[in-house]
């Protein structure tokens, strides 16, 4: 198993045990900036809690901006922010990141920054999935 | 229309009660067609507002789920009427939000205020705390537009509206409502606690006299020990003057602690809740029995609903509780509504008079079928036509179909809702 690999079935783990305390009431929902414009269960905190409580990694975790508004909202405070960038982590291992991601990851170890137009310092190594 | 996806079943597959089920796809009407649409070319239709419903009245049962998040628009407002029309799929708290600015609000408030839906609180007939003053969501909804389950639109006025309000969407999907608003309140609260429970049933009784109060909320010893609160019963007393001794800041932080009762509960592990309404001299006796048997309880004792919750394998304790609710001449189910959940408890009665205006309003069984009410199967000619009608966006023949064999074996013929 490589570094990647275990770091990514850790994080499997971790991401277990945050989202299988959810409890589906959905109070997550009422502060979440991508449902309040989406108004779609999937991209909802509880619905990707639900959908990683199945084991299933799906691209809809980078349909979150991290923001841990959710996280200020649950009332067992689950660190649902945390389980969705661990499971990028997992999707990025899988090779089944967004096409988005691929590039901007691509951009960073070329160019030092995100965007791939100017060059910036290359970094010995990259810290974000 | 959107495509079905694997991940959406799995994120529709649930709401609040955290009961199980299977969407075989997911709709999201933006337009009064599409909804015609979907009840014409289906089936079994799962109508969902929030998802936050405790009974799994949005769990689909093989089911296309027809979610109204998205019908959400303010249509027409007038403010000296004190009135407004809203799609079903507005929040609570957004359209109290928008009304804020004009000095206006909706004056019903169930816990879930934040994510409940309109269409959702009139379909449940929604109560919340303020009921001691403000009664149900039906007493505040001068008009609904619904979609029969013969895709027809109905225009429900204040005689018709009782075919739809808390029958759980059994006999169409709601997609308007015209509400009556009150102007907005100032609000403070005051926390009290009590050791003795009939000190408690004699205080709300007290209380309830006064035209001030709007909302009482009861919590016991347990619940107030998981609030980090002292060693006591404690009730929430909402004035609306300046009689509370919590204003501002302190006002809203003591409503939170009593919306987030039951999620605390829960993640506890009393993920099982019940919602009987009793007389409030009955009370005491009906505390006593919960006290006894270590089961914590909250509720808007004001309006009568308690809360009881329970641990997972104390179905025996369910059934005590429902039997002494019903030796004290309470109902069953008091806000929750009926759902998948408590179809067994109905009485006769009310089986009786929600079937008739079930096979009034939706004869072909297609809307949230399974829920409330378990009809016959449908006659073999029917279910053809349903049959070939259900082609649009399921892939697979058979899979729009509801299996009403099945059904019927499940429940057998049983319906109705005590709200």
């Amino acid at each position: 198993m490589t570094t990647a690999t275990v770091e990514a079935e850790n994080a499997k783990e971790e991401i277990e045990e945050i989202v299988s305390n959810c409890i589906r009431c959905g109070m997550c929902k009422s502060l979440c900036p991508v449902f309040s414009i989406m108004r779609e269960e999937t991209v909802s905190p509880r619905g990707k809690a639900i959908i990683l409580d199945k084991k299933v990694y799906d691209k809809v975790v980078y349909e979150c901006s991290l923001c841990k508004a959710c996280e200020q909202k649950c009332p067992l405070g689950l660190k649902l922010c945390d389980a969705f960038r661990k499971a990028r982590k997992v999707l990025v291992e899988q090779g089944k990141e967004t096409k988005e991601n691929r590039e901007m990851i691509k951009n960073v170890k070329e160019f030092g920054n995100p965007f791939g137009r100017v060059s910036g310092k290359k970094l010995d190594k990259l810290y974000c999935c | 229309m959107k495509e079905k996806k694997q991940i959406d079943l799995i994120a529709y597959s649930t709401d609040a009660s955290m009961i199980e089920g299977n969407a075989i796809s997911i709709i999201f009407p933006e337009s009064v067609e599409k909804i015609q649409e979907a009840v014409r070319n289906f089936n079994g239709i799962t109508i969902r507002g929030g998802g936050s419903g405790l009974v799994g009245g949005a769990v689909p049962q093989n089911c296309v789920v027809l979610d109204m998040s998205k019908m959400s628009k303010i249509l027409k407002f007038d403010l000296a009427k004190r009135d407004i029309e809203v799609e079903a799929g507005i929040i609570l708290d957004e359209l109290n939000s928008y009304l804020d600015k004009h000095g206006l609000e909706f004056p019903v408030n169930p816990s879930s205020h934040s994510i409940c839906t309109i269409g959702g609180m009139i379909a449940t007939n929604a109560v919340g705390s303020r009921a001691i003053k403000y009664g149900r969501t039906s007493d505040w909804v001068s008009r609904v537009w619904v979609i029969d389950g013969r895709g027809e639109v109905i225009e429900a006025g204040k005689t018709e509206i009782d075919d739809f309000s808390g029958l759980e969407g059994i006999t169409g999907v709601i997609f308007k409502a015209r509400l009556k608003l009150i102007p907005k309140m100032k609000r403070t609260a005051s926390l009290v606690s009590m050791s003795s429970l009939s000190d408690v049933q004699g205080l709300v009784m007290n209380l309830k006299l006064r035209e001030d109060v709007s909302a009482i909320e009861f919590f016991d010893r347990f619940i107030s020990g998981l609030l980090n609160l002292p060693d006591s019963n404690h009730l929430i007393v909402e004035y609306e003057s300046e009689e509370g001794k919590m204003k501002g800041e302190d006002y809203i932080r003591v409503m939170n602690l009593r919306d987030n009762i039951y999620p605390t509960l829960a993640s506890a592990g009393f993920t099982h809740i019940e919602d009987p309404k009793i007389l409030i001299h009955k009370f005491s006796e009906f505390a006593e029995f919960l006290q006894e048997n270590k089961i914590p309880f909250f509720g808007h004792v004001g309006s009568g609903i308690i809360h009881p919750v329970y641990r997972k394998g104390q179905e025996s304790l369910i059934r005590e509780t429902i039997k002494l609710t019903k030796k004290l001449h309470g109902q069953v189910s008091g806000e929750h509504g009926i759902g998948l959940s408590k179809k067994e408890f109905l009485e006769p009665g009310d089986i009786k008079i929600i079937e008739r205006i079930k096979k009034r309003r939706d004869p072909l069984n297609k809307l949230n079928c399974g829920k409330v009410i378990d009809l016959k199967p449908q006659k073999k000619e029917e279910e053809k036509k349903l049959v070939d009608a259900a082609d649009v966006e399921v892939n697979d023949g058979d899979e729009g179909l509801i299996d009403f064999q099945e059904d019927t074996k499940q429940g057998g013929v049983d319906n109705g809702n005590t709200n």
